[in-house]
């Protein structure tokens, strides 16, 4: 990556998209505090990520939800189980329960509430996963392709998710080969060759 | 965490329960080893006593040549002390050890019984072979009527015990060092079956102290239990020194209150010991790459 400069104002949709190996993937470890930037200043919440000792950083991933493009389940437990694992991390515990039903609900897993993760099909892992990213309305979303391996109805229902958090003040991210949402004009930029660049328009895509 | 840290402790019982022995086992040994030395000492003063240096001086020697002679056997190495008996005090003392009815059908008195010097050896400490040497040597002087050594044997077979507790005492420690890194090791293999929850939590923005408490938490219940198997086995095993080694060896036996702080103490160490281990086991794997930010990244596929 060369000269990356990305300014992602609260409550507004951000579309990466870019090609295979043009970095999309680095940009979501680097924007959801998994991994450093060898250079430059990154500023996450507000904060300085740089100053920033280990529980200072936790308590800015608290404010982030994120689903990478290969998503990590505890295979053994169930959805729900699964879902409530964020807000167990934010020390939310008392509402775990009811975050996860809602967003589990919207998403139509409720029928798979109780069962373990790795028994369910793919495409309702990835629902799982998107749903871990979201639960608790968090500050912002952050998504790296899970879309694209996702059904247009399933997709369907995870847009219709992410613009009702959206609508509710969340940043969502979205990082893919194409923009994941064309309806409600989100803020687009290209990934090539190491660069970033703001082409402001879904169409051009 | 979702579940009780305790949970993968239960679904592992078997390991649990032998990482429990042996740590108990190791805290048991360390304990036993000072408990021991401590009642052997106990009981060796007593049993000292029968076998102390006594130098018999004669009764008209002068005043300061017994100065000068308690003067120089204090000063040396491997005296804790000299007692001076005048004659009143050593026909006491004889009347004490063979009766005072027995002494006076002797026709035995005061007059008659020579001064003493009581020569205390320093318990556990080596040499005292050489010091029994330098005793009986007072004999050839002038002023100096007889000098009674302990059988010889005797002091060697505490030098044998001196070294043999010294030996136990290091196996001990050893055994402990062992137990706990075989503890360490079971914690950290624990807390790796958890890496993923880790993982997922610390993305999600858990603290990390928040992370390490389920490996301190474990820790602390092996050293808990631990801690209470070597303490029941530490009051056995006094129990056991009471009724075996006192009547073997007429030594003082440990009281109830002496074991029971023994025990409470040995209890307090294991769970300080398992905290450390836990801690120590809870640390996460040092294989991030470069720039990770995650103490847990994903694991490798």
């Amino acid at each position: 990556m060369r000269g990356l400069q990305l300014r992602i104002d609260a409550g507004s949709w951000h579309e990466i998209v870019g090609p295979s190996g043009a970095g999309k993937t680095a940009v979501f470890d680097v924007m959801t505090l998994r991994r450093r930037p060898t250079a430059g200043k990154l500023v996450v919440a507000g904060r300085n990520i740089d100053r920033l000792g280990a529980e200072e950083v936790a308590e800015v991933r608290r404010q982030v939800g994120s689903c990478p493009q290969q998503p990590v389940f505890l295979e053994e437990r169930t959805a729900v189980e699964n879902t409530v694992l964020p807000m167990v991390a934010r020390g939310q515990t008392d509402a775990a329960v009811d975050a996860a039903e809602e967003v589990l609900g919207f998403l139509g897993l409720m029928p798979q509430r109780d069962r373990p993760v790795g028994t369910l099909p793919a495409q309702q892992q990835l629902l799982v996963a998107v749903a871990m990213a979201t639960v608790g309305h968090p500050q912002a979303v952050v998504i790296d392709g899970v879309h694209q391996r996702m059904e247009p109805a399933v997709r369907g229902v995870v847009l219709s998710w992410l613009e009702g958090l959206r609508d509710d003040g969340t940043t969502v991210v979205v990082l893919g080969r194409r923009p994941m949402n064309r309806r409600s004009n989100p803020v687009v930029w290209r990934l090539r060759d190491g660069n970033l660049e703001r082409t402001g328009e879904v169409d051009r895509c | 965490m979702l579940r009780s840290p305790l949970q993968l402790l239960s679904a592992h019982r078997a390991q649990t329960t032998a990482v429990v022995l042996v740590m108990a086992v190791a805290l048991w040994l360390v304990a036993a080893v000072p408990a021991a030395l401590i009642q052997l000492q106990t009981g060796a003063d007593h049993w000292f006593e029968q076998f102390v240096p006594v130098v018999y001086i004669d009764p008209g020697a002068d005043e300061q040549t017994l100065v000068t002679m308690v003067e120089e056997i204090d000063d040396w190495d491997g005296v804790a002390g000299v007692e001076h008996h005048d004659s009143s005090r050593a026909y006491e003392r004889i009347g004490d050890v063979i009766g005072d009815d027995e002494l006076a059908s002797m026709g035995v008195t005061e007059a008659m019984v020579p001064e003493l010097l009581i020569i205390e050896p320093v318990l556990w400490k080596p040499g005292q072979i050489e010091l029994l040497a330098r005793a009986e040597a007072l004999e050839e002087r002038q002023e100096v009527v007889a000098v009674d050594v302990p059988d010889a044997r005797s002091l060697e077979w505490m030098d044998d015990a001196r070294w043999m507790v010294a030996a136990l005492g290091a196996t001990a420690l050893i055994a402990l060092i062992a137990a706990l890194a075989v503890v360490v090791n079971f914690l950290r293999m624990l807390s790796r079956r958890e890496r993923r929850e880790h993982h997922l939590l610390e993305v999600f923005g858990a603290k990390p102290r928040v992370l390490r408490f389920p490996a301190l938490w474990r820790g602390l219940v092996v050293g808990a239990s631990a801690g209470t198997a070597a303490a029941v086995g530490f009051v056995g095993w006094s129990l056991l020194l009471d009724r075996v080694v006192v009547g073997l060896a007429g030594i003082g036996a440990m009281s109830a209150l002496d074991s029971a702080l023994w025990a409470g103490a040995l209890f307090v160490v294991a769970l300080l010991l398992g905290a450390v281990a836990g801690w120590i086991g809870g640390q996460p794997p040092a294989d991030g790459s470069k720039n990770s930010m995650l103490e847990w990244p994903k694991e490798k596929q």
